[in-house]
């Protein structure tokens, strides 16, 4: 991993779980479930809305720790014809505007009349910021992410962040999903850890074949592969532990596993810091 | 409109450094930074024929910079458009609108921007655009004993030269299109080749 790039793997990260934070609460209303007072509660940790709009600024913030001239950041826009970086960036801008209209309305009662509209403006917004992020990195002078991975491993990161965020926050009855609600987004979740298992796997065998020039192999990459084998472990226990917290155990959500719940949240989220990590380095590009 | 590009040629390069030294000198270069840079590749190896010993070893060196792309990925990927192309071809770095957001150095299959850390923009070879504007060459050109680098259009460097060859480890042409010609060293086709000064040109000094 080069200098500073932790800076970028905190950054993908967090606005990822934010536009898997919005894409859900979309989904949960789209499938029938009352969001409507779970968006009216503010500046409140317990509002997916704040949350997502807090990750979003968190990256936003620590993204300015990349640049070498921080203070030339505005002109970062200046090639939206032709840079994924601009269109990113401008894209991360419309999406968090678009999540402040929706808290600021949900504080008055507008946003039970308009909610549905707002939480499809937010995932749309959301969905163009993720194929923003994607598309800066299929770049075909770099072999390892010019690939489908690089984009798979973007959207699995914000499904499955986004996921896990509303079963935590229903395990502290936070949001009150129902039964079947709650093993729905389970199964959902551990569907997308499973991808999430199998792309790594596959990914990994393609980046052993690839020929990297005189930049050495991958895998001998300082403890590249030990922190692949650390993270195909911890995503084979996060998918046993949300079976058996949210499906095997039964009752969902009184049973009051906040514990097992949040430590479960902390796994998937260094499992996915980690997958990042691996990410940025694996980057090599072709020619000298 | 005009498309100023190198010459080199692998066959005459005698891989001194003299060019790495005078563009480090010309352009005040610090610590980690060189915009032109010389790899020394090798190959072949020994076989038995008989009672004897053959060999196939060779060696030569690539002297490179940025080659001032007519297709620039850098350019065109660059969100700042702090990387802009002169009426000439010269491909130039505006460091007061750069970000230092490093993706250049990402893509350019040459390896030519290069982060310059205190004062938190890129920079890279910007083919002595200065002397050029007074009429002078650029200072690795004229510092080469060995002649074997030259600059000017590109179609009429290709004419003089009568083409150029593309040679390990140069990548794809076509991915940007680079205003370089060059001459190949007679040995630049052999198999298994490999830069053998891989520490030396990735830890610049
Ligand atoms: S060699 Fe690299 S930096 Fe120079 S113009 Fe081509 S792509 Fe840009
Ligand atoms: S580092 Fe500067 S020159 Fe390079 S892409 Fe970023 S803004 Fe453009
Ligand atoms: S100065 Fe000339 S001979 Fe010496 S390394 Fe550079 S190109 Fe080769």
């Amino acid at each position: 991993m080069r200098n500073k790039d932790w800076t970028l793997v905190i950054f993908t990260t967090l606005t990822q779980a934010s536009v898997g934070i919005i894409l859900c609460l979309t989904l949960l209303n789209y499938l029938g479930a009352d969001v409507g007072p779970i968006v009216q509660q503010g500046l409140s940790l317990k509002n997916p809305v704040f949350l997502a709009i807090a990750f979003a600024g968190i990256a936003t913030l620590i993204s300015f720790l990349h640049l070498g001239s921080p203070s030339n950041a505005p002109n970062a826009l200046n090639n939206l014809s032709g840079s994924w970086i601009s269109r990113e960036i401008l894209a991360l801008a419309i999406y968090s505007l678009s999540l402040l209209v929706t808290m600021v309305l949900g504080w008055g009662d507008w946003t039970h009349r308009y909610l549905a509209h707002l939480l499809v403006l937010n995932a749309i917004s959301g969905l163009a910021l993720l194929w923003m992020m994607i598309r800066i990195y299929v770049m075909p002078t770099i072999p390892p992410w010019n690939s489908w991975y690089t984009g798979a491993s973007f959207v699995s990161t914000a499904v499955c962040l986004g996921l896990l965020t509303f079963l935590l926050l229903s395990q502290a009855e936070f949001v009150g999903l129902d039964d079947r609600a709650g093993g729905f987004l389970a199964t959902f979740l551990i569907a997308v850890l499973v991808i999430e298992l199998l792309a790594a796997l596959f990914h990994q065998r393609r980046l052993n074949q690839m020929d990297t020039g005189f930049d050495g192999p991958i895998l001998e990459r300082g403890i590249f592969y030990r922190l692949f084998l650390l993270r195909m472990t911890m995503l084979t226990v996060s998918v046993l532990m949300t079976a058996f917290l949210f499906l095997v155990s039964g009752s969902f959500p009184e049973s009051g596993q906040y514990l097992w719940a949040y430590a479960l949240f902390f796994l998937v989220l260094v499992q996915e810091f980690v997958g990042r990590l691996l990410f940025y380095s694996s980057y090599f590009r072709i020619g000298v | 409109m005009k498309r100023l590009a190198f010459y080199f040629d692998s066959a005459s390069c005698s891989g001194c450094k003299t060019c790495q030294m005078a563009c480090k000198d010309k352009n005040d270069l610090a610590i980690g930074q060189i915009w032109r840079r010389v790899y020394e590749v090798a190959g072949g190896s020994w076989k038995q024929a008989g009672l004897a010993w053959k060999h196939d070893v060779f060696a030569y060196n690539l002297s490179m910079s940025c080659n001032h792309c007519a297709d620039p990925i850098c350019a065109r990927n660059c969100p700042t458009r702090a990387i802009w192309k002169r009426e000439d071809g010269i491909v130039q770095i505006n460091q007061d609108l750069c970000i230092g957001c490093k993706y250049c150095a990402w893509v350019c299959p040459y390896g030519a921007p290069q982060f310059n850390p205190e004062k938190g923009v890129m920079g890279k070879c910007d083919l002595c655009a200065d002397y050029i504007d007074e009429g002078k060459n650029p200072s690795c050109v004229d510092a080469c004993p060995m002649r074997a680098l030259d600059f000017g259009d590109y179609d009429e460097l290709l004419e003089k030269h009568g083409g150029s060859d593309h040679i390990y480890p140069l990548p794809d042409n076509s991915i940007t299109e680079p205003s370089l010609c060059i001459k190949a060293h007679k040995n630049a086709g052999n198999l298994n080749p490999c830069v053998v000064n891989v520490e030396e040109v990735k830890r610049a000094q």
